[in-house]
C-alpha cells in the first residue's frame, strides 16, 4: 500500500520564431493579452496579470474595476530560461502550500527559434491534500477509473 | 466540463470545510448525517457544500433506502485534467501569436 499515485502532469510544447529573451519577456509582460480568457479569476476585462520578477514574488491579476486576485507565487525566476509559478487558490481561500499546483515553463534556443515547454503538475493538490488523495486513489474501485482516464491522456501526449 | 465548471472545481476545495468533507468521502461513501457528525458545522451547511461539490463534478450521490449517500466522483480529476490541457492548448496558441507578432515575423 506504499504505492504513490499522482495525476500525470499536463505537458505542452510550442516552437516560436523568436529568441528565448523575447519569448520569456512576452510570457511574463504580456500575460494578460495572451492568457486564455476562459481562465480568469476576476470579471472581465482583466487589465493586467503581474508576475513580480524575483523568487518569492507575487503572481496576480487585476481587473478594470481595481479588484486584485492572487494566482500564486514565483518559485523560480531564471530569465530567459526558466520560470516556475505556484498556481493556487484565489485570495481569501486556503493558502497552504499543499494546495498549490505548479506551472513550470522553460525556454530553449533551437536554431533560430525557441522551444517553450510548459508543464502543470501536482494537479492532485487542487484542494485535496496529498495523503487523503492517495488514500482515495488506492481505495478499491474508487479512483481507478480516474487514473485510467489520466493514463490514457498521458499516453496520448 | 465547461470553463466555468472547471474553474469552480479549482476553487471550491480551497474552503476548509469543503475540503474536510471531500477528505472524509475519500475514505468511502457516506450519508449527510454521518458526514455532519464529525464536523463543526450544521447538517444543512454540509448539504449545501455537498450540492456545490456535486455541481462541480467532484462528488456524486445515490439513494440507498431512505438515505442519500455521497461519494467522490471518479471522473472528477480526469475532467479537470482534460479541461486544463485544452486551456493550455488555447493559451499557448495565443502566446505564440503574441510573441511572433512582436518579433515582426
Amino acid at each position: 500500500m506504499s504505492r504513490q499515485v499522482v495525476a500525470a502532469p499536463i505537458r505542452r510544447t510550442v516552437i516560436v520564431k523568436a529568441s528565448p529573451e523575447r519569448s520569456f519577456a512576452t510570457f511574463v509582460d504580456r500575460m494578460h493579452v495572451w492568457w486564455n480568457p476562459a481562465g480568469h479569476l476576476l470579471n472581465l476585462p482583466v487589465t493586467a496579470m503581474v508576475v513580480e520578477p524575483f523568487e518569492g514574488g507575487r503572481w496576480y491579476e487585476k481587473s478594470n474595476d481595481g479588484a486584485l486576485a492572487d494566482w500564486g507565487k514565483v518559485l523560480v525566476w531564471e530569465p530567459p530560461k526558466k520560470l516556475v509559478l505556484s498556481w493556487g487558490m484565489p485570495a481569501g481561500l486556503s493558502q497552504h502550500e499543499d494546495n498549490f499546483s505548479e506551472l513550470e515553463v522553460t525556454f530553449t534556443l533551437v536554431g533560430e527559434a525557441t522551444r517553450i515547454d510548459l508543464e502543470q503538475r501536482y494537479l492532485e493538490r487542487f484542494g485535496a491534500p496529498g495523503q487523503a488523495l492517495r488514500a482515495a486513489l488506492e481505495s478499491p474501485g474508487g479512483w481507478q477509473r480516474a487514473l485510467n482516464l489520466i493514463a490514457e491522456e498521458a499516453g496520448a501526449n | 466540463m465547461t470553463a466555468a465548471k472547471a474553474q469552480r472545481a479549482l476553487t471550491l476545495l480551497g474552503d476548509p470545510t469543503r475540503r474536510a468533507i471531500f477528505e472524509r468521502l475519500a475514505a468511502g461513501p457516506l450519508a449527510v448525517g454521518a458526514l455532519a457528525g464529525g464536523l463543526p458545522v450544521s447538517r444543512s451547511a454540509v448539504s449545501q457544500h455537498l450540492s456545490a461539490l456535486k455541481e462541480a463534478g467532484l462528488v456524486t450521490s445515490s439513494v440507498e433506502g431512505a438515505r442519500r449517500v455521497y461519494a467522490i466522483d471518479p471522473k472528477g480529476l480526469g475532467d479537470l485534467r482534460r479541461w486544463l490541457d485544452q486551456f493550455w492548448a488555447v493559451g499557448l496558441d495565443r502566446l505564440q501569436s503574441e510573441i511572433e507578432d512582436k518579433a515582426g515575423v
